[in-house]
């Protein structure tokens, strides 16, 4: 038995079961470890799974203020109030999230820091601020509805005029004409042009300032990545390793 | 069940925290050297197993673990769990720091008290697969209760709050209840002296458990 060719046939009669339950808890105790890390890993990368935290997002829409509430991308906090509080705390208006975890309210006149919390049952809460909220000044909003109207009234003028002109020969009115139409058309125009460009541009900025308040929120509403969990896991390693060294010290004295 | 950061009224977050306190200096005192390892890898899973959801019903749960903890580690749970939510405050903001005494009392204690009253039985195995099942689903149901008492005690309507903790947290009930079974009764098998009660690993093979 001793020289047997086979190392297993030495050491088995001597340990014993033992031995054998010795190295199965071994295996067991490195097998559970890595369940754990494989717990870690299988569900890092498809995010949806992380975050028990509720989060709360806001943005301006077409003249109003707009929240999306949300446990994770998946899950959107349905019912949940929400209220919206100016920069010293004041309360400004609350409502209930509809199923896609949206709520929206008419906007503020007053410029400043928006606050907006959420609150999601069982003792969840969220957070959110819409920093150096700019009102839309009052005349803009009608500027849409305007357009028309002074556009017709720099037409107008002209109309009857250029009759003037077609039907009336006499160049020394259409010259004293001439003069007279720009005094009076600039002013106007120069409202007017102003107007369609902050609409223009307010249309066309829209997207760009949606992305810059979605990076926003996802700086404020930060889930938990990768980075944070193995850092975790870290911690508690070292936790764990500081109280077994200072109780081995403490043992050894 | 992590409740979040200016839900609470501030005596029922200085009552969390004195039971929190309470429950550290009676725990940390039998917490036995060479156990402090184990608490530290059981202290890692409580800290993961919070970001693994389960999407059932409406909303979306997630798995809490502290039946297991209470299971594995008596009265070790306490500071291991506090710990791991310590760095989940931390990291991912749950709960919040001042939250903190609130959240841990909430879930070590009954962890605690369901290890305590479960460890027992785990040295027969006749008993051990059901004393694990009702540790794991215990804790979680005790969890429900004190976190629904918390919110009463800060303005909510007790009863209402309890039933939507219950409803949502039922399938994580039974899937801890299942989980906690089945590692108790691995590691019954493989470590059998960190699930066998003290008495019976004082009088064991000598040397202790040392990982």
């Amino acid at each position: 038995m001793k020289n047997s060719p086979c190392p297993f046939f030495q050491y088995a009669p001597k340990s014993g079961a033992r031995t054998v339950r010795r190295a199965l808890a071994r295996r067991g105790f490195s097998f559970f470890v890595l369940l754990l890390s494989a717990l870690v890993f299988s569900f890092a990368p498809s995010g949806s799974v992380f975050a028990h935290g509720v989060y709360i997002f806001a943005w301006e829409e077409d003249g109003r203020i707009c929240t999306d509430s949300y446990f994770n991308r998946n899950s959107k906090v349905r019912g949940g109030e929400v209220s919206m509080l100016d920069e010293t705390g004041a309360p400004l208006m609350s409502g209930t999230t509809d199923a896609s975890g949206r709520v929206c309210f008419t906007a503020p006149d007053k410029p400043g820091s928006l606050h907006f919390v959420l609150k999601a049952g069982q003792g969840h809460r969220g957070e959110f601020i819409l920093p150096d909220y700019m009102p839309v000044p009052k005349g803009q909003l009608a500027d849409k509805a305007e357009l028309p109207a002074p556009a017709s009234a720099s037409l107008s003028p002209l109309s009857p005029e250029g009759a003037a002109v077609a039907g009336d020969p006499l160049p020394e009115r259409g010259a004293r004409a001439a003069p007279q139409r720009s005094n009076v058309a600039a002013p106007v125009d120069e409202e007017l042009i102003r107007g369609i460009v902050r609409e223009e541009l307010r249309r066309e900025l829209a997207p760009v300032l949606a992305l810059a308040q979605r990076a926003q929120a996802m700086q404020q509403n930060r889930e938990p990545g990768l980075r944070d969990i193995i850092g975790g896991l870290g911690w508690i390693a070292g936790l764990a390793g500081v109280g077994a060294y200072l109780a081995a010290r403490r043992k050894k004295h | 069940m992590h409740i979040s950061e200016g839900v609470l009224s501030g005596p029922v977050l200085g009552a969390g925290a004195l039971a929190a306190l309470v429950g550290l200096g009676l725990s940390l005192p039998r917490l036995p050297w060479r156990h402090i390892m184990s608490a530290g890898i059981f202290s890692a899973a409580f800290f993961v197993a919070s970001l693994v959801h389960v999407p059932l019903g409406p909303g979306s749960v997630h798995l809490i673990m502290n039946g297991l903890l209470g299971a594995m580690l008596g009265w070790a749970a306490f500071p291991a769990i506090t710990v791991a939510l310590f760095l989940q405050a931390l990291l991912f903001q749950f709960g919040g720091l001042t939250g903190l005494g609130v959240n841990a009392s909430i879930m070590a204690w009954p962890a605690v008290l369901c290890g305590l009253l479960c460890r027992p039985f785990f040295a027969r195995p006749g008993s051990r697969a059901p004393a694990a099942f009702v540790c794991g689903a215990m804790s979680v149901l005790l969890s429900g209760v004190l976190c629904a008492t918390a919110l009463a005690a800060s303005g909510d309507d007790f009863l209402t709050t309890a039933w939507t903790i219950l409803l949502a947290h039922l399938p994580v009930l039974v899937i801890e209840g299942i989980l906690t079974m089945c590692i108790v009764g691995y590691l019954a098998r493989v470590l059998p002296e960190l699930v066998l009660p003290p008495e019976r690993e004082a009088a064991g093979t000598g040397g202790g458990h040392v990982l």
